[in-house]
Order: structure tokens, then sequence, then C-alpha cells
């Protein structure tokens, strides 16, 4: 026998045994002379039966708690990203308006930053004014 | 609760809704993610970031799929991050003994050793293929390979994988 057919019709027999196709009739005609490969096909499905039955180990502990903290920081660092980018906004606007426009009443020019900040943060973050704290009897 | 009520609640923010999906997952991410990284402290951290990954992106995940077939895409890339980051080799033997529970049989865990000594990309094809029953056409588009590539490593894997358990050292 051919080591090549026997190569070819082995692959062939794998798809055939992952129920992705029917055993062909060449196939089978050449498992009922190879008797090495008979052998082959008889171990494969024997495996595939032992892996089928097969269950994942058994983990200990529960990954929740630091999925849980992993989500919460995330979500913390994107909040904290979205108040700098927000900060630096107002600023870069607010820089540029100056050097355009000649704006009125240049007393009150320090305040309009903070107080924009302030009203923009309040909308884009809505918790400006929160204080974060891991202090566990704070949080409740 | 099942995969749909908890999908429809994590959509509206519900983190605790997400613990469903870990509690159901988790085992077998990490059994995943121990065959990719060979490395116990790597698969949990691979595992765990994954599922942040997961309710970060949750908006992209379709609830008509099976849940667990878009997760692996994301913990199979934090994996490999995890494995360049620690430049982790599976080669060098880092390979934590199986933990499997004490009613298991001795052939299950013989199967469980002569799997983890597969290279990870071979194991990773014979689990998701045998014990996740995924299609070549789902493996394909998970492992972005095609098909044919799909059909020829896992015979590959599945010859290795027969020579380890006969006790053969020589791999085809």
């Amino acid at each position: 026998m051919n080591r090549d057919d026997c190569h070819g019709v082995r692959m062939s027999l794998t798809a055939a045994l992952d129920g992705e196709r029917e055993i062909a009739p060449a196939d089978r005609q050449h498992l009922s002379t190879c008797s090495s490969c008979g052998r082959w096909f008889a171990d494969m499905q024997s495996m595939a039966g032992q892996l089928h039955d097969l269950a994942y180990p058994a983990m200990r502990g529960d990954l929740w708690p630091n999925v849980k903290d992993g989500i919460g920081s995330s979500s913390r660092n994107a909040a904290e990203m979205r108040r700098l980018i927000t900060v630096g906004c107002v600023l870069f606007v607010w820089r540029g308006l100056q050097l355009l426009v000649d704006l009125p009443i240049p007393a009150l020019h320090p305040l309009v930053p903070f107080v924009v900040t302030v009203l923009a943060l309040s909308f884009v973050a809505r918790d400006s004014l929160a204080i974060e704290t891991s202090a566990p009897e704070l949080q409740k | 609760m099942d995969d749909i009520a908890a999908t429809r609640a994590c959509r509206t923010g519900n983190l605790d809704a997400f613990r469903h999906f870990v509690d159901r997952y988790q085992c077998r991410a990490l059994a995943h993610a121990r065959l990719l990284t060979r490395n116990e402290a790597d698969a949990a951290d691979a595992t765990q970031d994954a599922f942040v990954d997961a309710y970060r992106n949750f908006a992209s995940f379709d609830p008509g799929r099976p849940f667990y077939g878009w997760f692996y895409v994301l913990l199979r890339n934090r994996c490999f991050k995890q494995r360049s980051r620690r430049a982790t080799r599976w080669e060098s033997g880092i390979v934590p003994a199986p933990r499997v529970d004490p009613d298991v049989s001795a052939e299950h865990v013989d199967l469980w050793r002569a799997i983890e000594r597969l290279p990870p990309d071979a194991a990773e094809l014979v689990v998701l293929k045998h014990i996740e029953g995924w299609t070549y056409d789902e493996l394909s588009k998970a492992l972005e390979i095609p098909r044919g590539t799909v059909m020829s490593r896992l015979y590959d894997a599945r010859q290795r994988l027969l020579n380890i358990l006969s006790g053969e050292t020589r791999e085809p």
C-alpha cells in the first residue's frame, strides 16, 4: 500500500470522524484492505470517544472578585480619562477664544474656565464633584 | 439565569448579571488559558483580563451567537499578550500539574497530561474540537486560519496525541 495513499485517506477519515463529511467509498475500501489504517482508525475513534467524555479540570477559588475589581478600576480609569480630556478641551477652547476674540470684562476671565470646566464635567463625567475613596466605611 | 437573560441585564449596565458569565465559563476559560500560556499565574491573569475586556466590549457581543465563541477570541488575545509580556515559552517546561477532581478517573488525568504535552496551538485545537465540539468553520473563524489548515493541523495534533498516549516519544 502506498504511504501517500494512507496519509490522504487518514486525513479524509479524520474529517469524517469530526462529522464534517461522510466516509468516502474509496476510503472505506482502503480501510478494509489496509490493516495499518484500520488499526489507526480504531485508535482514533477510541481516542475521540475518550476526549468527548473529558471534563475540564476543577479550579480552586473564584475569579469573580478580581474580575469585579478589574471592571471597577477600568471604569475609573475611563472616567478619569474623560475628565482629563474635558478639562484639556475647555482650557484649549478658552485660550483660543482669548487669542482670537477681544473678550469683554477681563477681570472675570480667570473664572470662566473654572465655571465652564465644572459644568462640562457635570455633563460629561456626571460626577465632577465626586470624591473617590477606597475606605470601606466611607464606601458604605 | 441563562445567557440570554444575563446578556439582557448586562446591556442595561447590571454588573452583577455579568457574574453569570464568569461563574459559568471561568473553569473552561482557565483550562484553555493554561494550555495557551503554560503558566498558572499567567493563565489566571489572562482569564481575568479577558472577562474585564468582555464586560467593557459587551456592546459588540451578538446575543444570537454563543457567548463563549465570542469570549474565546478575547481570551486568546489576552493569553498571547501575557505570553509575550513574560516571554514564557511553552518549551521551557513550565507546565503545571493538572488540577483535577479527586473523582476524575486516572484515564482522564492521563489524557489531560497528554494534551498538556502538546504544543499550545495543537492542544488548543484538540480541546476546542473535541471538548467544546466546535466545527471546522467555527475553528477557522476563531483562530483566523483557513478551513483546510484547521483540518491538517487537527490531523497532526491528534496524531501527536495518539503517539503520546501510546507511549511513543517520536512524533510525526
